[in-house]
């Protein structure tokens, strides 16, 4: 079988002329012998004469030119016109537009990219002529104290506003209250009971008063002051009241006669039903700057009366306050029981 | 090495067509697979340096792409195809002594014999008796492209040519 392969391979190297003189001699020598092996031979020629024939007979059609026409323009249409395909290129086209505008929008522009001069432009104007002066702020050209307040700039431009130590918070917001253990009307009732404390004896004993009788209610019964200041009631509604005479010797009643350096002035607010009176007088006392809450009833014009309204722990205080506004005058004020406060400032630095 | 395009289509348009039309069911098939064929070569026409022979490398191009649409296709075998009017070579082929109408048609019928013998060969084979016998390419070419040692050529050629003979009865 490998002999009648390796004839049959031989005889189609003949008729390809692919044999060497030496193997095309053998062979031939074999075909004289052998007529069965001519018959192959003749009969592989045959297929090859035919398949031969059947490669010329075969012409294509002229519409493969039509379609390789574009190719021959240069212009590869063919393969891109299929409906799949040019979706496919729309859809991938789309997506990078999108990608490319968003990068763009996200990066900054590659300084290797710009040219030098534009370059060297950037830096000259980056580059600051003080590297350590900040800059001007973005307000108008209206001078900042002329600006209106609540303005940013205003608020970022102003100074640091000064604070007074001697403003201490917390005897601002103290309140005068009741005696201890009381409620508010037992402590209306003592304190009535208390109107009947005489002036002379609260100046006869301040000191031994204001630590055992705290918030209670102190009365000058006297409804002629000896003697009066220049003082001034005013109300809210911006009509000044003519200065009134004011009791002079109530200070010598109700308060020590060393007033305290600390303090720079008071104003007594006396809280109507549609309006505040307020007047400022020179506390002739000591007591502490701050605020003090009081119930105060005005007798001919004149704080005849005048009790705590709150609840405070220590009186001491409540009491020198409430003593430094009896007698005083508000006579533009009508008779009656107001709530009031008495604002005691402090004496500011002298360097302030 | 410069190759036009141009000079290349009319050069295999022929030879790659009838090597489609061998591996297609249809012309209409035969005329898309050819047309990629074009295509490929085309595109690859860039990068061609001339190492390989021009018939070559064309071959190569078509036989892989066909070989892959087939494959995609999932067809084995090929179904037998009609032949054409084209018999002009039939008389030298086939010598008889019957007179020639009586001859051309046992030529023609011959032939599409031959052509049905063909078409039930394995591929390997078939592939390798139709770029030796119907587009003559030699024994190292028909290895460069189909990627086989020229002995392997030799052996399955033969071994074609001789189940040919056999099929026809000659």
């Amino acid at each position: 079988m490998v002999v009648k392969d390796r004839l049959t391979e031989s005889l189609s190297r003949l008729i390809d002329g692919d044999l060497d003189s030496t193997e095309a001699a053998e062979l031939a020598s074999l075909l004289e012998s052998d007529r069965s092996l001519r018959r192959e031979l003749d009969g592989l020629a045959r297929v090859r004469a035919s398949l031969h024939t059947l490669a010329n007979r075969e012409q294509p059609p002229g519409r493969l030119d039509a379609l390789v026409d574009p190719l021959l323009r240069g212009k590869p249409e063919t393969t891109f016109a299929r409906p799949w395909v040019r979706w496919a290129a729309a859809a991938a086209v789309v997506v990078l537009g999108v990608t490319v505008i968003l990068e763009v929008q996200q990066r900054q522009p590659d300084p290797a990219l710009l040219g030098w001069q534009e370059r060297a432009l950037e830096e000259a104007a980056a580059k600051p002529a003080d590297p350590f002066a900040l800059a001007p702020l973005p307000t108008s050209s209206v001078p900042v104290a002329e600006q209106p307040l609540g303005a940013t700039d205003r608020l970022v431009s102003a100074p640091e506003p000064e604070v007074d130590p001697a403003l201490d918070p917390t005897p601002a917001l103290e309140v005068m209250g009741p005696q201890e253990g009381g409620s508010r009307s037992e402590e209306r009732r003592q304190n009535r009971r208390d109107a009947d404390v005489a002036p002379g004896n609260l100046a006869k004993q301040p000191s031994d008063d204001e630590s055992t009788s705290g918030g209670r209610r102190v009365s000058e019964k006297s409804n002629a002051p000896s003697s009066t200041t220049e003082g001034q009631v005013q109300s809210d509604s911006g009509v000044a009241a003519p200065p009134v005479a004011q009791t002079q010797d109530k200070a010598s009643q109700v308060s020590p006669t060393t007033s305290d350096a600390t303090i720079a002035g008071a104003q007594l607010f006396v809280f109507m039903a549609a309006e505040t009176a307020w007047r400022s007088f020179e506390p002739d006392g000591p007591c502490e700057a701050g605020r003090y809450a009081l119930r105060i009833r005005i007798e001919d014009g004149v704080v005849r009366e005048v009790w705590p309204v709150a609840n405070p722990p220590a009186p001491t205080r409540q009491v020198r306050a409430s003593q430094l506004v009896l007698g005083l005058v508000v006579d533009n004020v009508a008779d009656g029981e107001y709530a009031a406060e008495v604002v005691v400032e402090p004496r500011r630095p002298p360097n302030r | 090495m410069a190759v036009d395009f141009d000079e290349i289509y009319e050069r295999f348009r022929r030879p790659v067509w009838r090597l489609a039309r061998r591996f297609s069911e249809s012309d209409e098939e035969a005329l898309d697979t050819t047309q990629e064929v074009f295509l490929r070569v085309w595109r690859g026409l860039p990068g061609f340096r001339g190492e390989a022979k021009l018939s070559t490398w064309v071959f190569q191009i078509a036989w892989n792409h066909f070989r892959a649409h087939r494959r995609k296709m999932g067809r084995q075998p090929l179904t037998v195809k009609e032949g054409t009017n084209d018999d002009r070579d039939l008389v030298d082929v086939a010598p008889d002594p019957r007179p020639d109408p009586e001859r051309r048609a046992a030529a023609v019928e011959m032939l599409d014999v031959v052509e049905a013998a063909l078409r039930e060969l394995p591929e390997h084979y078939q592939i390798v008796v139709w770029l030796r016998d119907g587009e003559d390419l030699s024994y190292r070419e028909i290895a460069n492209v189909l990627d086989l040692p020229i002995g392997t050529v030799r052996s399955r050629l033969a071994r074609a040519r001789a189940s040919l003979r056999q099929a026809v009865g000659w």
